[in-house]
């Protein structure tokens, strides 16, 4: 059987010819973008036709056939994709990456791999909260993570004992801590009081 | 998800890579792009704009679609089935097309005839020796 492995070495092989390297990338972006724009289309959620897509896109459907048979979607500009992901409601990213992130992600091709959910602000909205939720745990599972075992039923004595310094991170405002040049350059910006002499001075003398 | 084999002739030359080896590079970057999207896709999502299947003089064959060099390139073959019922796509042909029709002319009788061949002996056909 021929290797169905992302990219084999012997396949890497043949990319050293930088025509053919060349011709392989723009191929499999405009089959990527034909295939997605088709997947995206005929998802069911949609089951759009290309002249509902052209309607919501606002193209004509002979824009959408053309991009979706790949050799004639050479002209496609970025702005039509823009206008084609404002029609199913979805962001575009376009950037370059490493050539293993390429080969992983560019040929991820099965219709079930190109779906894409369009906006929905209340599923983004329960998204934002879950993930807030999960960002403020995760930092209280660092913090705890270095902090030594307690007892189960600590005493009276260690009750009242204040936390020490093994259980907070020192901190510390002095003006030594500020590189001299930013902190010429600050000055420079800032009224008198709020110079780093007396600011810094002031929240050290505070925090002391 | 399937995956190719290709045709070898009595001489033992293997008549997919004797076209690989003498093309342009932008049909042999396409023609390797081309299968190994459809090395990724289920049979069920092999259709237009990468494949077709062919009917009348053409019926019992598929066409893989692309255009190189303003030449629309269309290598024939037909699907088999292994013994652990995997699809394995088996080209016999790398074809093109011209305004009266098929190059070679007779490239769906040629492309039939060898598949009667590899149906009637299956080492007439071996894995494609092309990496995807």
């Amino acid at each position: 059987m021929t290797s169905q492995s992302l990219y084999s070495e012997a396949f890497v092989e043949e990319l050293a010819d930088d025509e053919e390297r060349e011709e392989l990338v723009a191929d499999q972006v405009r089959t990527r973008i034909a295939l997605q724009i088709r997947a995206l289309r005929e998802q069911p959620e949609r089951e759009w036709s290309q002249t509902e897509l052209g309607r919501q896109a606002e193209k004509p459907q002979s824009v959408i056939s053309r991009i979706e048979n790949i050799e004639a979607g050479k002209g496609l500009t970025l702005q039509t994709l823009l206008d084609i992901g404002a029609g199913f409601g979805l962001p575009l990213l376009v950037e370059y990456v490493e050539w293993e992130e390429w080969f992983d992600r560019m040929y991820r091709v099965a219709a079930k791999d190109l779906r894409r959910r369009s906006f929905d602000l209340a599923d983004l909205k329960a998204l934002a909260q879950e993930n807030q939720k999960t960002t403020t745990t995760d930092a209280l599972k660092a913090f705890f993570a270095g902090v030594p075992e307690q007892k189960a039923s600590p005493s009276a004595q260690d009750a009242a004992r204040p936390l020490d310094g093994s259980l907070l991170p020192r901190m510390r405002f002095g003006s030594d801590q500020i590189e001299p040049s930013l902190r010429a350059a600050n000055d420079a910006e800032m009224p008198p009081s709020n110079r780093s002499e007396d600011a810094f001075s002031s929240v050290a003398g505070t925090a002391a | 998800m399937p995956s190719f084999r290709s045709y070898v002739d009595q001489d033992g030359t293997d008549v997919i890579r004797q076209w690989f080896d003498r093309a342009t590079k932008q049909a042999r970057a396409k023609f390797r792009n081309k299968l190994r999207n459809l090395a990724r896709l289920p049979r069920n999502e092999w259709r237009r704009p990468l494949y077709d299947t062919l009917g009348e003089e053409c019926a019992g064959l598929s066409e893989i679609r692309f255009d190189a060099n303003n030449v629309p390139w269309r290598p024939l073959g037909f699907f088999q089935t292994d013994r652990e019922g995997d699809d394995i796509f088996v080209l016999v042909i790398c074809a093109s097309k011209d305004e009266h029709g098929w190059i070679p002319r007779n490239a769906c009788t040629l492309g039939l005839r060898r598949k009667a061949e590899i149906l009637a002996d299956p080492t007439r056909a071996h894995d494609l020796p092309i990496p995807l």
